[in-house]
């Protein structure tokens, strides 16, 4: 219950679910280089860079990216705020 | 109904192209990359317009529509078949809801015709549509009070095509029987052996002769020379009755044998001609399952044949005698009732002719011969004249 009240007030909060094959990402502000080997994503000031290989966006909503692929290293670049 | 569009995108640098739909709100459910030129978007349809608006020197082509869209399209594609098909359900509703036939099951041809016209009168009649239940209902009852004097009870059935009007007739009632005056006559010549008497006066005693039409029981009660009153004459008379009657009886006979070979077979009949896989040389057909076409003389279906085997033989004299004897007394016999029978036979003459014999015979009978005649009341006074005279 504590889970989805939570879950609800923070929904508009910057989300990166990893899972094996695939990296769901929520609420990002814009995208950045898209390549086989590396896809960039912009949230405000941070950017985030996925590397690895055969990459691709499956899904691509506003506040929603979808990518799919063999990822091996995610960088965080910026300032937490 | 939300409709969606696969949509085909060609041209360099395909990820440029999504960066444009990120940043006017184009919201891509599916990206399938075909290869560095080519890729495979799935769009709302309302983002369409927005996609041609930023597509610029790329190649934009709608591949597959699913959803509303999809049903609209093939609703479009379809539409002639479509149209025929609902045509073609609405022809076939109306003919199942169209009278094809009226048929009234009934003895009595003069009331079948008026029931026949007071039908169509409700418009059930051929090639009219049918009725609803309730109004069938209402027609049944309507009918039966109006026509409350003939019909004992009505009943239309609906069977396919066709209204099934079964009609039980009413019968006249006993009192309006017993104030007609009848007198009881002989309707055949013989000798009077029981008479049972039932309403009227005996006029005969028992082993007198009586000619066809006289009277027996009369319906006229007359005391001191005056009809005093007239009454139904009702009863039974019994008498013996003389037939003479000629028979010829052939020589040679034919027998139909069953054997016990049968076998199912398939057949086609058009018109009164069978088509089937005949194995025997004589055979009775019994079908087992038909169809049979009401508007084409056409049937097909499953019969049983059953082998038969046609004997021909031929009678002796005295055998062909007796033969002919059981026929004459059988070809009485299906004229008389339960309660009559054959007192007397005789063999007056009997002659071989041809292939054939001739027989005369003579049979009397036990038999009842009294039948009710109307009887026109007359004025005393004329009566009297006539006693008279």
């Amino acid at each position: 219950m504590g889970k989805y009240i939570s879950n609800y007030i923070r929904q508009n909060e910057f989300k990166m679910i990893l899972k094996k094959n695939n990296i769901d990402i929520e609420n990002y502000t814009n995208l950045g280089n898209i390549s086989d080997n590396e896809i960039i994503i912009i949230e405000n000031s941070r950017k985030i860079i996925i590397k690895g290989k055969n990459l691709s966006i499956v899904k691509l909503l506003n506040n929603e990216v979808l990518i799919t692929g063999n990822y091996n290293n995610i960088i965080f670049e910026g300032i937490n705020e | 109904m939300n409709s969606y569009l696969i949509i085909k995108i060609t041209g360099k640098n395909i990820s440029k192209f999504l960066h444009r739909c990120k940043d006017n709100n184009v919201n891509i459910l599916k990206i399938s990359k075909i290869s560095h030129k080519e890729t495979l978007i799935k769009i709302n349809e309302k983002d369409y317009n927005k996609l041609l608006k930023i597509k610029s020197i790329y190649k934009v082509d709608i591949i597959e529509s699913t959803g509303l869209r999809k049903f609209k399209e093939l609703i479009n594609k379809n539409k002639i078949l479509i149209f025929m098909s609902i045509l073609g359900l609405l022809f076939l509703i109306f003919l199942s809801n169209t009278i094809f036939s009226v048929e009234i099951i009934s003895s009595n041809n003069e009331l079948n015709n008026k029931i026949k016209k007071e039908l169509e009168n409700y418009d059930i009649k051929k090639f009219s549509l049918k009725k609803s239940y309730k109004q069938v209902e209402n027609i049944k009852e309507d009918i039966k009070e109006k026509y409350k004097d003939y019909i004992e009870w009505i009943e239309i059935t609906d069977i396919g095509t066709k209204y099934e009007v079964k009609i039980v007739e009413r019968k006249l009632s006993n009192k309006k029987e017993k104030e007609e005056y009848t007198n009881v006559i002989a309707s055949k010549s013989g000798v009077v052996k029981t008479i049972y008497a039932e309403n009227g006066v005996k006029m005969v005693d028992l082993n007198t002769y009586v000619n066809k039409g006289d009277v027996i029981i009369s319906g006229m009660i007359i005391k001191d020379d005056t009809v005093k009153q007239y009454v139904h004459a009702k009863g039974k008379v019994y008498a013996e009755v003389w037939y003479n009657v000629n028979i010829e009886f052939p020589l040679n006979y034919t027998e139909k044998q069953y054997t016990n070979n049968k076998k199912k077979s398939f057949y086609i009949k058009l018109a009164d001609k069978y088509i089937s896989f005949n194995k025997y040389k004589s055979f009775e057909r019994n079908p087992l399952y038909r169809f049979k076409n009401k508007l084409v003389p056409f049937e097909i279906g499953i019969e049983t044949q059953r082998e038969v085997k046609i004997i021909n033989d031929k009678y002796t004299n005295s055998q062909a005698k007796m033969k002919a004897i059981e026929k004459a007394k059988e070809k009485v016999l299906q004229s008389l009732d339960k309660d009559e029978y054959i007192l007397e036979e005789k063999t007056l003459n009997f002659n071989v002719k041809d292939s054939k014999i001739v027989l005369d015979m003579f049979i009397s009978c036990y038999e009842q011969i009294g039948k009710e005649e109307k009887l026109i009341p007359l004025e005393n006074n004329k009566i009297k004249k006539e006693e008279e005279n």
